[in-house]
């Protein structure tokens, strides 16, 4: 028994041995950081045609090298295929928005760089929105709200076909407002009972102009609002009473105090604070909503307009009115 | 052999399952929405009240906590305890102490940068909105008097996290100055008019009262027999505490003569000899002075000294003074021209 298993064996290795022999090997070929292993091309035996003539496989070849002539260098074999070298992708947050920067593709043998594609996912490995670009090497992603996310660059050839991928970078973006104010201290001069005045920076003015700005952005999901808080203007015990929905210059003679602002952005102004309106309002002691928006926006700039008017019984004095402004973002 | 394999792949997807079981009941950090901080002020270093909300997607289970941690330099001031802090689950107070226990919460500072709340028995459900004001407006329990001193200029990073397993962050604002000064002057004001000058009483007499006029009526018995105005004042003033207006003059003079000036107010008297004055206000609001108000007449004032006739408690807008001046004359009154010269004098005090 255990010699007819031996023979079954040793005829089934001899087989296999003899199969081995049929087998057609191809040199492999080699460079320092690879090998290709039996390089075959083949025609398959078959053939292609066209109009004019026909191309009949003659079996495969083992094919490798180049020759070449004064105007071109013809290229055969495993060792000479298009590449393309992919630069290597950074991601950074800025602000509200991401930018990122990537080393220049290189590609040859075949391949052209025409452009890129940016993607972008919200988990690791995507998958990505893509946005297709010209021959550029940054792009920035605006308006991103925290979180977390990841990117790649492809590399696309002279036929918007990507030849090639970057590394992913992904990125925590953080929560991000910015506020500012230009100037913190307003002057209206002398107030008068013939005409308005106007706050500015210096001694005041008789006509409509910018007391100072604001700005503010913030890559919040629902934006952010900005509100103020202070008296109206006021001398000891005396004060100026506020306006409510005035136009324009208000009404020369009558107590009246009032801020407007407008916008460079599109943050939404309440109606009785609309420069454009036009009208102009002031709520003292309370904190009150100025400007706010839905979503992420980049840094706009808020213009604010100060306008006083005073009666013949205004008390003389010297009138004061601290304002604190505040943003909030609603993330 | 088969058994003992077949026993051991059993077991294997046994734990595989169980372990699935285990971490599917188990409650992933979730990311908390609807996320704000707003500060009383957002001025750098500068102590503020902060009102903190958000919306826990996943609940907080009793003993679990919230954590949160300002970064920014933000400083959470040393003697700050629960007493400084409200706590609401979908707007309703909670009870807080230092310590958790039943349905109170516990609220520890546990560093400078660093809050901690501990939930008490009572479950706060999922979805709920959580407000917690820190500073001098939580007034539950106890009016805080400890606030949140402001990082630099810049923006802070509240991150909210602990055991209750959802997480967020809060982008805040800092800036180096929020507040903006606004001054404005009111130049003192005030105004005073005479509407004339001389004004004339014709030839006195003793038949009936004679009232003085602002036309020269020549050399002819008093034209003018009823009450009428002689020259009106007018006065206004944005002066804090208002105006006076006084007269200083002496009584008709003729020489060493003089017409009796009536030292009250007095009724016309025809036949004795009176001069007085008698004013009334329009407008603003100045008020004449007694004895001048009354229906009858006074004069007050003399060569030396001054009279007061009317004032302004308050800024007022332009008052105007009706002025009246009577002349009576007696039987044995001297003859001769009468004059009489009245400064008068609007002062404010502001």
């Amino acid at each position: 028994m255990i010699k007819k298993n031996f023979v079954t064996k040793i005829f089934i290795l001899s087989f296999l041995l003899l199969l081995s022999f049929f087998n057609a090997f191809a040199e492999d070929l080699t460079s320092t950081n690879f090998i290709v292993r039996d390089p075959i091309i083949g025609t398959g035996g078959s053939y292609g045609t066209s109009t004019n003539f026909k191309l009949y496989g003659s079996g495969n070849a083992n094919i490798s090298g180049q020759g070449s002539s004064t105007n071109f260098i013809g290229r055969s074999g495993f060792l000479y295929f298009p590449f393309v070298d992919v630069g290597v992708l950074t991601a950074l947050q800025n602000g509200v928005d991401v930018d990122l920067s990537w080393t220049v593709s290189t590609a040859g043998l075949g391949f052209n760089v025409s452009g890129y594609k940016v993607g972008f996912s919200g988990v690791p490995g995507g998958p990505y929105s893509y946005t297709t670009l010209g021959l550029v090497t940054t792009y920035t992603y605006e308006d991103i709200t925290p979180g977390e996310y990841c990117y790649v660059v492809e590399t696309l050839d002279s036929f918007g076909n990507t030849i090639g991928k970057t590394n992913e970078d992904c990125i925590t973006v953080d929560p991000v407002i910015s506020f500012s104010i230009s100037d913190n201290s307003l002057n209206f001069g002398n107030l008068s009972i013939s005409g308005p005045r106007y706050a500015n920076t210096s001694t005041g003015s008789a006509t409509s102009t910018v007391a100072h700005t604001i700005s503010a952005g913030s890559n919040a999901n629902s934006g952010y609002v900005i509100t103020y808080n202070g008296s109206t203007l006021t001398s000891g015990s005396s004060n100026i009473d506020v306006a409510s929905s005035v136009s324009g210059d208000g009404t020369p003679g009558v107590e009246q105090f009032g801020i407007s602002l407008s916008t460079n952005g599109s943050a939404i102004i309440p109606i009785p604070y609309r420069q454009t309106g036009p009208t102009r309002t002031y709520v003292a002691n309370t904190t009150t909503e100025i400007a706010s928006t839905s979503g992420v926006t980049s840094s706009e700039t808020f213009s604010l307009y100060y306008l006083a008017n005073i009666s013949s019984i205004t008390e003389a004095g010297e009138y004061q009115a601290n304002i604190t402004y505040v943003a909030t973002g609603e993330f | 052999m088969f058994r003992k394999i077949t026993s051991f792949v059993l077991m294997f997807m046994l734990v595989l399952v169980s372990s699935y079981s285990s971490v599917s009941s188990y409650a992933y950090a979730a990311s908390l929405s609807a996320m704000s901080a707003t500060l009383s002020t957002e001025k750098a270093s500068t102590a503020s009240n902060y009102t903190i909300q958000f919306t826990t997607p996943t609940g907080v289970a009793s003993g679990q906590t919230i954590i949160l941690t300002f970064d920014n330099s933000t400083s959470v001031h040393a003697s700050l305890d629960f007493t400084d802090i409200d706590l609401k689950d979908d707007g309703v107070d909670v009870t807080l102490a230092a310590a958790p226990a039943a349905a109170t919460w516990g609220v520890v500072r546990t560093s400078g940068t660093v809050i901690t709340f501990t939930n008490g028995t009572t479950a706060v459900g999922a979805g709920s909105v959580i407000n917690i004001e820190i500073g001098t407006h939580a007034t539950t329990g106890a009016t805080g008097d400890q606030q949140i001193t402001n990082g630099s200029a810049g923006t802070t990073l509240l991150t909210m996290s602990g055991t209750f397993t959802d997480t967020g962050v809060i982008g805040i604002p800092v800036i180096a100055d929020d507040v903006v000064v606004v001054n404005a002057r009111v130049q003192p004001s005030i105004s005073f008019t005479v509407s004339d000058n001389t004004i004339f009483f014709g030839n006195l007499r003793t038949a009936g009262a004679c009232f003085a006029q602002g036309t020269d009526p020549g050399a002819v018995t008093c034209p003018t027999t009823t009450e009428t105005e002689a020259f009106n004042l007018t006065a206004g003033t944005n002066a804090t505490s208002g105006y006076v207006i006084t007269v200083q003059g002496a009584t008709l003079t003729s020489g060493a003569d003089t017409i009796d000036p009536l030292a009250v107010n007095t009724a016309s008297s025809p036949a004795s000899e009176q001069f007085g004055m008698r004013i009334t206000a329009s407008g603003g609001s100045g008020a004449v002075t007694a004895p001048y108000a009354a229906a009858g007449y006074a004069w007050t004032a003399s060569a030396s000294t001054p009279a007061q006739i009317a004032s302004a408690g308050d800024p007022s807008a332009t008052t105007t003074y009706s002025v009246r001046q009577l002349a009576n004359i007696s039987a044995v009154t001297e003859a001769g021209t009468y004059t009489s010269t009245q400064t008068y004098v609007a002062t404010a005090t502001y």
